[in-house]
């Protein structure tokens, strides 16, 4: 007779083993008494194991734990920010209002650079005309078209609303540094 | 233990609130603390395990799924650090006592009389064992992990696993026929 070896027996005893198997170990340990002492031992083991008492912690744990812990760090919700959300409406009306100004601005300024070609782009980084070995194509693009604004669009609006910008950005800068991270504990 | 009470903790202190993660610890302390005394075999270590390994859990939160309960998970933490320090034989020095821990396993004057004569044979029959033969005797009988939880916590192979429980198991049972002759 095959006896049990050692992982049947404790599959066995872990109830890890498929069912078919299960009826054959029982089978076997129903005729076989140096296996069947072998699973009583270990039943022994096991319900002296499960029934090993619990040792009372006799003191509080709790105090020295959390003394010992990293102190936690709190990093402050950006956009719950008060100035973080100023900031942000002012770079969005900043933008709204720049942008044409300095689009007007700059078409006043430099009327060539609304029309600009491939070739003219090309021919400050090339000292030989390389015209004569093929054409190249006229191809074009122009600035798009900017909205405009009833705002002046002389000098002195923009040094203004940059002056301004400064200022607000400034303040809100300051402020946004001043709420260092709150350190709990 | 109320589950739901342990889950709404388990969420505050992943967040970072300290307060609930001492009343995690009030809850499983005793838990953490028992497999400590059982793999390191005395009250001093013990505690000084147990409370290394709730603060190894607070720095590995992000790592827990909170779908899980607390207390298996501790309960593994604190196996697998006394696992590395029995392992690496890092002296253990307690909070209050620094004072080195006994070389030979010493199941302590509290496991005598608290217990019958039987059970603290049975715990030093258990600090007697490979320290990887204590670990899987623990995971299984005590955390009632199966084979291939107990090869994924202690990151070993399923065979290795096996054959080390049998082992242990085989150790065990020897010894603990011995005491009932």
């Amino acid at each position: 007779m095959n006896h049990l070896n050692e992982i049947e027996l404790n599959e066995y005893l872990d109830q890890m083993l498929d069912k078919a198997t299960q009826k054959k170990v029982e089978a076997h340990l129903a005729d076989c008494e140096k296996c069947r002492a072998q699973v009583n031992d270990l039943k022994t083991l096991f319900s002296t194991l499960d029934e090993l008492p619990e040792i009372p912690l006799t003191r509080n744990l709790t105090p020295n734990i959390l003394v010992r812990l990293p102190k936690p760090i709190r990093i402050p919700v950006l956009w719950k920010e008060p100035a973080f959300l100023i900031q942000s409406v002012l770079t969005i009306i900043l933008l709204a209002l720049g942008i044409p100004i300095l689009s007007t601005k700059l078409a006043t300024l430099l009327p060539a650079a609304s029309y600009i070609t491939l070739r003219k782009m090309l021919i400050p980084f090339f000292a030989w005309d390389f015209s004569i070995l093929f054409t190249m194509p006229e191809l074009t693009f122009s600035m798009p078209t900017l909205p405009t604004v009833p705002v002046s669009s002389d000098v002195n609006a923009l040094l203004m609303l940059a002056l301004s910008a400064s200022i607000l950005w400034g303040i809100g800068n300051y402020s946004l540094l001043k709420s260092k991270p709150e350190i709990q504990g | 233990m109320n589950i739901v009470n342990d889950r709404s903790l388990i969420k505050l202190a992943a967040q970072g609130d300290m307060d609930a993660f001492g009343e995690l610890v009030q809850l499983h302390q005793s838990a953490a603390f028992n497999v400590a005394y059982r793999m390191l075999g005395n009250r001093r270590d013990a505690e000084d395990a147990a409370q290394e390994a709730f603060i190894r859990a607070y720095k590995a939160f992000d790592k827990f799924d909170t779908k899980r309960s607390f207390r298996p998970w501790i309960k593994q933490i604190t196996t697998n650090l006394c696992l590395n320090r029995i392992n690496s034989h890092k002296p253990t020095l307690s909070l209050e006592n620094d004072l080195p821990p006994p070389k030979e396993p010493n199941p302590g004057p509290e496991a005598q009389t608290a217990n019958s004569e039987q059970d603290a044979q049975i715990r030093a029959a258990i600090l007697l064992l490979k320290p990887g033969y204590r670990a899987v005797i623990e995971l299984r009988h005590f955390q009632d992990l199966n084979y291939e939880e107990i090869a994924e916590s202690l990151d070993k192979p399923l065979s290795t696993v096996k054959s080390d429980l049998f082992r242990a198991r085989k150790i065990l049972a020897e010894k603990l026929k011995e005491l009932r002759k």
